[in-house]
């Protein structure tokens, strides 16, 4: 009960624009919650709200069960790291990682003990009297770091903090940040629209949506049992196959593009009734023995361990993740398997997973 | 108006920042406006005793009698031409140092330092050149057979502070053309060679409308020099002389109201001269809005 | 560099007419220099040349101490530069720091009447002392300012170019950096001192230079707002100096090396500063 508690907090912005309709919200203790949607979903007004950066229109704040809504940014006992990392361009990084502690009139001597002891942690002692100018993207990243751990607050706020730097180092700080986090034992917020890294680093995924709240669980919870098509569409690259059809008699689906697919249990719906299956790419298997369904290949991706292969199914497009063997030749046809368990079934009127 | 996003909720603490600045407007610069536009509807007797309000006659004495017009169309001539020649050369001078690249830099120094000469200084200068007795320029010019006296001849006295005027802002013209002219994309000046441009077309068809937007800007600039920023020049050249023949408004509002004591009409010129500044910025405001959409 | 390379012959006469044009501008400063160097007695006999007199240390000797200059009861040009050094110095310090929290309060606070206290800013763009000599003149007496330097300058340093060029400044400040000095406890005060002053260095820097010029060569207002010749300052020095070589008298030696002193701190300014000379003055007109 000590983590971050949302009270229906919302956003109005002047102007009439809501940002986030009244939401209720428990970010765990010690956890690491990431809050992932499309731009404009309100996930950063969400953050900021938590911040303190932005008033929300109603609802409450309660950190580490303190009330902290009518509370400044400052006094809220949290720490945030932003995306551009937000570094004093003008002091060094000593003084940048300090710079708090001193407003909080932290002793000298203890000032130097935290910074010492973060910028050890993060690798970054050499750096202390460089100004961030003279940093790489990564260096910055690890100070704007630096400066929120020397704080040792209730919480930290993370603000898409990787989406300035490139592939590569983006994968490392992933690991790098999570590692600190686990460490640390620290709650914090993670707030990306990137849905991979959201997957790979959160304990508690929160996808977002036009200002609410559209699932929230642990990441493969979330990824294999999606609430509806548009999170079932957003997790997982390359994105889930999704074909409209409509449900038969006889329990097969009729999909608009041709093939008849079979069902491993009727699904609650009427016969007649109109569905989208969604198949994600890995649950598509090229069938030894030679199936009813079959696909014509059309492009071969190579991923390295795996590839992607685009497949003309019926009239449809779809996309399979295969292994590297057997070798295959654009304009090759195929028998594939579906993987029964895996398939989803969403109404395409409301979007909603049938189950 | 553009504000940050992130704004701090407090009402004492920018009234108090903003304090110092808006003391010093009401008192030098609203209060004494508010004055002026008093003065300029009230007359004061012979002795200053009095003062009488007379509503617009003030206004419709200077419009209508005596020399002000004269001299609102001498200043438009003075601002005019100022304005013609220094944007001339200093167009010029920058069209010349660019297409030198690199080593046309070294004559950015050796032709903006008259930027900081102060008006009086440039004219000092320029009188002692021309001086009718002793003038060096003044000498060279009757060895060719022209007779300049300036103390006595207006049309030169009026030429004198023209070029005396162009010197600083020549420079300053300088300075912003050869910026714009900087900012032009190579590609297309080599697509226009290319073209076979030869460079007198290309200036007039490819560069001069290029900087069309600079030109407008320095246009406003260069008229409120001369128009406002003067005062020293006349004051230490031709005192507005011979006759009235080089008094321009600022020249006349100073006669008038600080010499001369004759409150009222210079009231009335001052708030001429507002009507004037007050057009002349907002047409450079509309201007810089304009170019930050380019 | 958007240059585009002109054949040789053309390079050359660019070069020669540039160099014209600089001779022509640098002409009125090399005739003055000449003619300081003559005393008065070679005016009356028409001895000056276009090459350097014999009376050079003389004439700044006396326009300097006063020795000569004093006898014809003109100002101490010594004194004048001092006045006018500090009526500079003042001038800019004083736009500067009234500018610079205005700036501040408009950009980075919500109050009431936020708008309008801008636009009163704004009006004094509209208000040149040409526009409002006489009045400005009272107010100025009435408050005990006559022969001060506080009647000198306080007048002048309501600006609002300086405070709209800080607040473009302010404007192209990072949001986050705010942000972060909310999170880090900083009060608006503290991120002033703290954050936004030193981030605004070289734009202080570079209207420093451009406001020291511009008070330097102030005219008309220490014309008024002075009676006695001893607040007099190097500027308007000139105009008198200029008045009385006009009638005849043969001071043009002392008027022109007048002229040299009160033009070489401004000039020396933007020669040695020109880089951020440029960029003052270009970031004036945004």
């Amino acid at each position: 009960m000590a983590g971050i508690e949302l009270g229906s907090v919302s956003k109005v912005y002047q102007g009439g624009v809501t940002a986030l309709k009244p939401t209720t919200l428990t970010i765990p203790e010690g956890g690491l919650t990431v809050l992932v949607g499309p731009s404009g979903c309100g996930k950063s007004t969400l953050l900021r709200i938590i911040a303190g950066l932005e008033e929300p229109t109603s609802g409450t704040v309660t950190i580490a069960g303190r009330d902290v809504t009518q509370i400044e940014p400052a006094d809220r006992d949290i720490a945030m790291v932003f995306q551009n990392y937000a570094l004093y361009p003008h002091m060094s990084v000593y003084d940048n990682m300090a710079y708090g502690l001193k407003n909080r009139g932290t002793a000298r001597s203890d000032i130097a003990l935290r910074v010492n002891e973060a910028a050890k942690m993060l690798g970054i002692e050499a750096l202390l009297q460089r100004k961030p100018r003279a940093l790489s993207g990564g260096q910055r990243q690890r100070v704007a770091m630096g400066r929120a751990i020397v704080r040792r607050p209730k919480a930290f706020l993370f603000d898409e903090p990787l989406s300035n730097l490139d592939a590569k180092l983006r994968g490392e700080m992933r690991v790098e940040i999570r590692t600190l986090q686990q460490r640390l034992g620290v709650t914090s917020v993670y707030v990306t629209h990137d849905q991979l890294e959201a997957m790979t680093m959160a304990d508690h995924l929160v996808v977002m949506r036009d200002g609410v709240i559209v699932q929230q669980g642990p990441p493969g919870h979330v990824y294999d049992e999606p609430d509806n098509v548009f999170v079932a569409g957003f997790l997982g690259a390359p994105p889930i196959n999704l074909l409209p059809g409509t449900l038969a008699e006889d329990g097969t689906l009729h999909l608009d593009c041709g093939p008849h697919v079979t069902l491993p249990v009727h699904p609650p719906l009427q016969t007649g009734s109109k569905v989208t299956l969604g198949i994600r790419a890995e649950a598509i298997g090229i069938a030894a023995p030679a199936g009813s369904l079959t696909a014509t290949v059309e492009l071969i991706e190579e991923l390295g361990p795996s590839r992607l292969l685009h497949l003309r199914f019926g009239t449809a497009k779809i996309i399979a993740m295969a292994p590297r063997e057997p070798a295959l030749r654009p304009g090759e046809t195929l028998a594939i398997q579906l993987d029964t368990a895996a398939l989803k079934l969403f109404d395409p009127e409301t979007g909603r997973a049938c189950r | 108006m553009i504000a940050k996003r992130v704004t701090f909720k407090r009402t004492g603490l920018p009234l108090a920042l903003l304090a110092p600045q808006l003391a010093v407007t009401g008192i030098f610069f609203l209060w004494p406006t508010f004055v002026a536009l008093k003065q300029s509807l009230y007359r004061s007797d012979a002795f200053g005793l009095r003062q009488v309000f007379t509503g617009l006659e003030n206004y419709r004495a200077l419009l209508f009698h005596g020399n002000y017009l004269a001299t609102l169309e001498r200043s438009g001539f003075f601002a005019g031409c100022v304005t013609v020649l220094s944007l001339a050369v200093g167009l010029v001078l920058a069209v010349m140092a660019d297409s030198l690249g690199r080593s046309g830099r070294i004559w950015q120094a050796l032709l903006v330092w008259p930027y900081a000469l102060a008006p009086a200084v440039a004219g000092v200068l320029w009188a002692y050149m021309f001086d009718p007795a002793i003038g060096p320029i003044t000498h060279a010019l009757a060895h060719i057979g022209i007779d300049w006296n300036h103390v006595l001849n207006s049309g030169e006295a009026m030429t004198l502070i023209v070029m005396a005027a162009a010197m600083k802002q020549v420079a300053y013209n300088f300075l912003f053309y050869l910026a714009a002219l900087q900012a032009i994309p190579k590609s297309l000046m080599e697509a226009a060679a290319l073209d076979a441009a030869g460079p007198v077309r290309r200036l007039f068809s490819l560069i001069i409308p290029l900087i069309a937007p600079t030109t407008l800007f320095l246009l406003v600039v260069d008229l409120t020099y001369a128009f406002f920023d003067t005062f020293g020049l006349i004051d230490s050249t031709t005192y507005g002389g011979p006759g009235n023949s080089t008094t321009i408004m600022v020249y006349q509002v100073y006669k008038d109201g600080f010499i001369d004591q004759r409150f009222g009409p210079a009231a009335a010129q001052s708030m001429i001269l507002l009507l004037l500044v007050g057009a002349l910025t907002m047409v450079q405001f509309t201007l810089v809005e304009r170019r930050i959409d380019y | 560099m958007s240059s585009f390379s002109a054949p040789p012959l053309r390079r050359v006469l660019s070069h020669v007419l540039l160099g014209l044009a600089a001779a022509v501008l640098i002409l009125p400063v090399w005739f003055a220099l000449v003619a300081s160097t003559y005393n008065g007695a070679d005016f009356l006999a028409g001895r000056v040349g276009l090459w350097f007199g014999a009376h050079g240390a003389d004439t700044y000797k006396a326009v300097i101490t006063g020795h000569g200059t004093i006898a014809m009861a003109l100002p101490n040009i010594g004194q004048a530069l001092i006045t006018s050094t500090i009526m500079a110095l003042l001038i800019t310090i004083g736009k500067i720091a009234i500018s610079l929290p205005s700036a501040f309060a408009v950009t980075y606070f919500q109050f009431p009447l936020r708008g309008f206290w801008f636009a009163v800013i704004f009006v004094t763009l509209l208000l040149p002392i040409e526009v409002r000599i006489v009045p400005t003149f009272q107010v100025a007496a009435n408050f005990h300012l006559l022969n001060s330097f506080t009647g000198l300058t306080l007048p002048l340093i309501a600006s609002a170019t300086a405070t709209f060029l800080f607040r473009q400044t302010f404007l192209s400040i990072p949001e986050e950096l705010t942000e972060a000095a909310r999170l880090d406890g900083a009060s608006p005060l503290r991120f002033f001192i703290d954050i936004i002053i030193p981030m605004s260095r070289t734009s202080i820097a570079a209207l420093t230079v451009i406001l020291f010029i511009y008070g330097w060569n102030q005219y008309l207002w220490p014309l008024l707002i002075t009676t006695k010749t001893s607040w007099s300052t190097i500027v308007m020095v000139i105009g008198r100096l200029s008045q009385t070589a006009a009638e005849g008298d043969p001071v043009w030696n002392y008027t022109m090396a007048t002229a040299l002193l009160a033009l070489v701190p401004p000039v020396f300014v933007v020669v040695a500063m020109q880089r951020l000379f440029v960029r003052g003055l270009t970031e004036m007109e945004k």
